[in-house]
């Protein structure tokens, strides 16, 4: 009975790491709240802010591949399937429209290993060009 | 009678001498020739401390802003520049920035340049600023962290802020060949930006991936070779840095190595290299893996060309931080923060040549 109990304990602890590990909230905490800060206000203009940009930026080709290459992005210490996990739960909790269409893995591998030189000019051109 | 007589001789001889005692002004004392082995000494107490290293004699003080890190020395010129940060009420208010230049003669500001307030504080570090220069131009780089990265470009000729560089991914200042410099980037690769006199970005590349942040991140307290910058990674690995025709190259010095019976590079300033016998020193300790900041015992001499293991000097106290001056009768500096002491040692014979002691909480060390 006691060792049925320590397995089930065991069991449910290693569910409840693996869990942890594939979450992208939990990803969001790690590699991105440092910054971004808890609730994605950041820190405008040099961390911007998770607001409803991020469905414009989104909507093309340049801006998810922005969205992808900024360095808080690109250079996180998870890989690009996780990355896509992150992106898409900041996509869905931060926007207030749907976001279409999701990042695949693929789509992180393609964009994620090219380096950004100038992320906040970037930005503007995407952001001004979607006005 | 005969001591009474005596009593008032005595009197009458200190009234005497109390007429004669010069009146105390007080003036300032100047530098006008600095000694053979000048050490500058950064502090945790918001100022940098000057020694002679061969007499272990204090020379004087310079004080500096909240946040300032290392100073950028012009000999020829006989001025230090450093970047400092100010805000108005101390603790807090207006935030100013700003590089300020300051005459070795009398260690007191000379000048001031306002840059973006945007240069990181904290513990100290050597790779905040530097400077990059040619046949013409003289540039001062700070490092920025917003925690965004970029580079602040200041020009020393006309005293003007140029440009700020932005360097998303990558971050601090090594200065490379002419105004070029290199940054380390989150990626494992090192990136070198070339600017034009304007302060004007050129070009810009990375290296190939030399190091992984996960299994064996590189420190970011490297010591200039004659060629480049020679890094180290926390597992004991030492590459050298260099460039050649706007590229980078990567070459692998030393490592500890895989029987290494736990000892590591580490510390607060773990690497020094002596120009003139192109030998390379390392701050080294006993305790494995995560104990990159701790102190070393062990002060071990590598030949930069072959990588052999020439010396082992067992520190008397545990240091934080070495430094070489760059004579042939150099000097080894190692700097402890817990003992507040800086040991001397000749580099040749290995032989102690003294200490200097109450510093107060000695970091960064400098030649003068």
């Amino acid at each position: 009975m006691r060792w049925t109990l320590l397995l089930l304990t065991l069991l449910s602890l290693t569910l409840l790491c693996a869990f942890a590990a594939a979450d992208p909230r939990s990803h969001y905490m790690i590699h991105c709240m440092g910054c971004h800060l808890n609730d994605g206000r950041g820190l405008p203009p040099e961390v911007p802010a998770f607001d409803n940009k991020l469905a414009i930026l989104a909507a093309s080709d340049k801006g998810r591949e922005y969205l992808v290459t900024v360095p808080g992005a690109s250079q996180s210490l998870i890989d690009d399937a996780a990355l896509a996990g992150v992106l898409n739960w900041i996509l869905a909790t931060y926007t207030e429209e749907p976001v279409y269409q999701p990042f695949l893995e693929s789509e992180i591998s393609r964009y994620r290993y090219t380096p950004l030189a100038n992320p906040a000019r970037l930005r503007d051109e995407l952001l001004g060009a979607a006005d | 009678m005969k001591s009474i007589f005596t009593i008032t001789l005595l009197c009458l001889l200190a009234m005497n001498a109390r007429s004669e005692l010069p009146l105390e002004t007080y003036g300032q004392l100047t530098l006008d020739t600095l000694p053979q082995h000048t050490l500058l000494i950064n502090t945790f107490s918001h100022n940098a401390v000057l020694f002679n290293a061969d007499t272990q004699q204090m020379l004087g003080t310079i004080s500096t802003g909240i946040g300032a890190n290392a100073f950028e020395v012009d000999r020829k010129k006989g001025i230090v520049h450093t970047a400092e940060t100010y805000l108005s009420r101390h603790t807090r208010g207006q935030r100013t920035d700003v590089i300020s230049t300051y005459d070795i003669r009398t260690l007191s500001p000379i000048g001031e340049i306002t840059i973006a307030p945007k240069h990181p504080s904290g513990s100290p570090m050597r790779h905040y600023t530097g400077i990059v220069k040619d046949t013409e131009a003289e540039l001062m780089l700070v490092a920025n962290i917003t925690p965004a990265m970029s580079v602040s470009v200041v020009d020393l000729q006309s005293r003007t802020f140029l440009s700020e560089i932005p360097t998303a991914g990558c971050g601090l200042v090594y200065p490379s060949e002419k105004l070029s410099f290199l940054q380390l980037c989150g990626d494992g690769r090192a990136q070198l930006v070339t600017l034009n006199r304007k302060g004007e970005e050129l070009s810009r590349v990375r290296s190939e991936i030399f190091f992984d942040l996960e299994t064996d991140p590189l420190m970011e307290k490297p010591a200039r070779s004659e060629a480049g910058w020679v890094f180290n990674t926390f597992h004991g690995k030492v590459f050298q840095v260099t460039t050649e025709a706007g590229k980078i190259k990567i070459s692998l010095v030393f490592n500890v190595g895989e029987d290494d019976e736990g000892w590591r590079i580490g510390g607060m300033q773990p690497v020094a290299f002596h120009v003139p016998s192109q030998l390379l020193l390392l701050l080294m300790h006993q305790g494995g893996e995560n104990t990159h900041k701790d102190p070393g015992t062990e002060v071990w001499y590598i030949n930069l060309a072959t990588g052999a293991t020439t010396h082992r000097l067992s520190l008397a106290v545990p240091a934080n931080s070495i430094q070489v001056s760059q004579d042939e009768s150099a000097l080894l500096y190692a700097g402890s923060i817990a003992e507040d002491q800086v040991q001397i040692y000749d580099l040749k014979t290995t032989v102690s040549r003294g200490t200097i002691s109450d510093i107060g909480l000695p970091t960064i060390l400098q030649n003068l």
